[in-house]
């Protein structure tokens, strides 16, 4: 067993250190060499976009592949589109007066790890955005979603290398494994960890040393609003919840509505061929969704068609059913459903009023979802912003579908991104959706520029301790 | 391009040029023969160098892996050559003068 920990550490170290080879001949190509890479790398993830997402849905078993050539065309020419014009190499701003000059370094080697759910996306969006700044990236892919990961890494690589790109500047793990991971976390080689995945991975990379950017899980609730144009908000959340089967953290969880809506969004949903389970039927969901020993989703439907699901939980839903709506009356752990189910499950909540909705909300966040993201269909400026500041979310999205809303680009101008900060309420460090300007140590030289104010203020004053603040200010700004 | 001379029984290698892998591998070759043969210790004149490419760092590692810490050491650095040592920590292993 020894013997065994002691060579994932050698192979570690030997990444590491490639990594850091390549980090050094990186730190010396111009702002147009990384250009023609990014370029290269981004066309032929492009160019992959279809085979790549076949060979993530067979591998995983899990979303649609249609949905996932969508993703990839997020993490390539969306991306791409967003990061293309930023200065990301030597002097990148300069400004005369304040005498502040910013110059970009890039962070040094960074370990990208690689959820399940948008295998082949991540990876591209990763090394994009590493690329671009100049760090050279190790994917760490993860075990069930290895083959199509590597795959994604190996094409970009290639075509980087095409350009005469850094030796090792995309390297992956062949084989998938907590003490590889660890090891990698925590070597002294690495720069920086970007943690897409589990709290307890996204735990492990904050507690490994190494300075890291994580994620954390969602569980949104979307409030269909009095204002709301309803047949429109149905819609867009078929949109949102039937992509890739629900598989995007970002996707609703869970509908809330007030009970003067009540009846006209259920015909809605009933409409688009969603399905409102019964109370037997649900308690049967909960003993097929939910996990009740490890009180997390069961990873046997995680991502699997809403007929699918009724199939495994014996529901009698039509054939064509798209989504699976459960009616419930409460949050939390006496209602498994409540929680975060990757998958076409949403919870069904008709609330009183919209104090009522409101509340429903935030439990509905709080549990489990806290600084993700959160989702609204108004027409009610007022309200949105009231809405908003009562929630705790990286993410308020508004009229629109929440899994490609959050990822951002594609109904917003939120920056795309496949890594949603969720903020220290997800013990995160940010709540910015994570793109290649998180990836860069920013240098400033700063020029002679004195605070005239403090130059010419009579600086013994401040040693007369009767003079407080005010006084001070007084003196300090006079005829200024 | 590398230039071969000796001093005493010191292998003196002084790089030019931009050693990638297009315009050099047959210098390199060349100099891990020489390093090979070489019965003293052996030094990397970088004065011509201002660029650190991924074959020279292999280059660097061959050639402590043959000499031996004692008997290799880089000179002549310039100071962004010396930076981009440094991010490759290869002070750490080398001797940099």
């Amino acid at each position: 067993m020894e013997e065994k920990e002691a060579s994932q550490l050698d192979i570690a170290s030997g990444i590491a250190e490639k990594a850091s080879y390549a980090a050094a001949v990186f730190s010396q190509l111009s702002q147009e060499h990384v250009d023609r890479i990014v370029r290269a790398v981004y066309e032929r993830g492009f160019k992959d976009r279809v085979r790549l997402a076949k060979l993530a849905h067979e591998e995983t078993g899990i979303g649609k592949w249609e949905d996932k050539v969508i993703k990839n065309v997020v993490a390539t020419q969306l991306v791409y589109d967003d990061i293309k014009d930023l200065k990301t190499v030597g002097v990148i701003s300069e400004d005369k007066n304040s005498g502040i000059t910013e110059i970009a370094q890039p962070l040094g080697p960074i370990f990208a790890l690689i959820p399940i759910t948008n295998p082949t996306s991540t990876v591209m969006f990763k090394i994009l955005s590493s690329l671009k700044t100049r760090n050279p990236i190790i994917i760490g892919p993860h075990p069930r979603a290895l083959k199509c990961s590597t795959e994604a890494a190996r094409i970009c690589y290639e075509a980087a290398m095409k350009e005469d790109a850094p030796e090792n500047c995309v390297q992956w793990l062949g084989q998938s494994s907590m003490e590889m991971t660890h090891a990698l976390m925590g070597n002294k080689k690495i720069a920086l960890i970007l943690a897409t995945g589990g709290a307890s991975l996204v735990g492990a990379a904050y507690s490994s040393g190494t300075p890291a950017i994580g994620v954390g899980p969602g569980n949104v609730p979307v409030f269909i609003e009095q204002s709301a144009d309803i047949p429109f908000a149905v819609e867009q959340i078929f949109i949102s919840k039937t992509f890739d089967n629900g598989t995007v953290c970002a996707s609703e969880q869970a509908i809330v509505v007030e009970q003067q809506n009540a009846d006209k969004v259920i015909e809605e949903f009933k409409k688009s061929k969603a399905y409102f389970l019964s109370k037997e039927e649900t308690k049967r969901l909960e003993d097929v969704a939910y996990d009740r020993e490890r009180k997390i989703m069961s990873p046997a439907i995680v991502g699997k068609s809403a007929a699918v699901i009724a199939q495994m939980a014996k529901i009698d839903a039509p054939p064509d059913v798209r989504l699976l709506i459960v009616p419930l009356e409460g949050v939390g752990e006496k209602y498994p459903l409540s929680s975060e189910i990757l998958a076409p499950i949403l919870a069904f909540y008709i609330a009183k009023d919209y104090d009522h909705a409101v509340n429903l909300c935030i439990d509905l966040n709080f549990y489990g979802g806290i600084g993700h993201t959160v989702s609204l269909f108004s027409n009610n400026d007022d309200r949105i912003k009231e809405f908003a500041s009562v929630m705790n979310a990286g993410r308020i999205v508004v009229n629109m579908p929440s899994s490609q809303g959050a990822v951002g680009g594609i109904y917003n101008m939120l920056h795309p991104s496949f890594t949603l900060g969720c903020g220290t309420g997800g013990k995160n460090i940010t709540t910015d959706n994570i793109t290649a300007r998180h990836l860069l140590n920013i240098q400033r030289i700063a020029r002679r520029r004195p605070n005239i104010l403090l130059e010419k203020f009579d600086k013994s004053l401040y040693f007369d301790e009767s003079l407080d603040a005010n006084d001070i200010e007084k003196k300090f700004n006079l005829n200024f | 391009m590398i230039k071969f001379t000796t001093e005493g029984n010191t292998l003196i290698c002084s790089f030019s040029g931009k050693m990638d892998t297009e315009s050099c591998q047959e210098s390199s070759e060349d100099l891990l023969k020489n390093v090979k043969e070489s019965k003293g210790p052996v030094v990397f004149d970088l004065e011509k160098v201002d660029y650190v490419s991924s074959l020279f760092l292999g280059l660097c590692i061959a050639a402590l892996k043959q000499l031996g810490a004692d008997n290799f050491s880089i000179i002549n650095i310039h100071p962004n050559v010396k930076k981009v040592l440094k991010i490759a920590k290869m002070d750490t292993l080398i001797k940099l003068k």
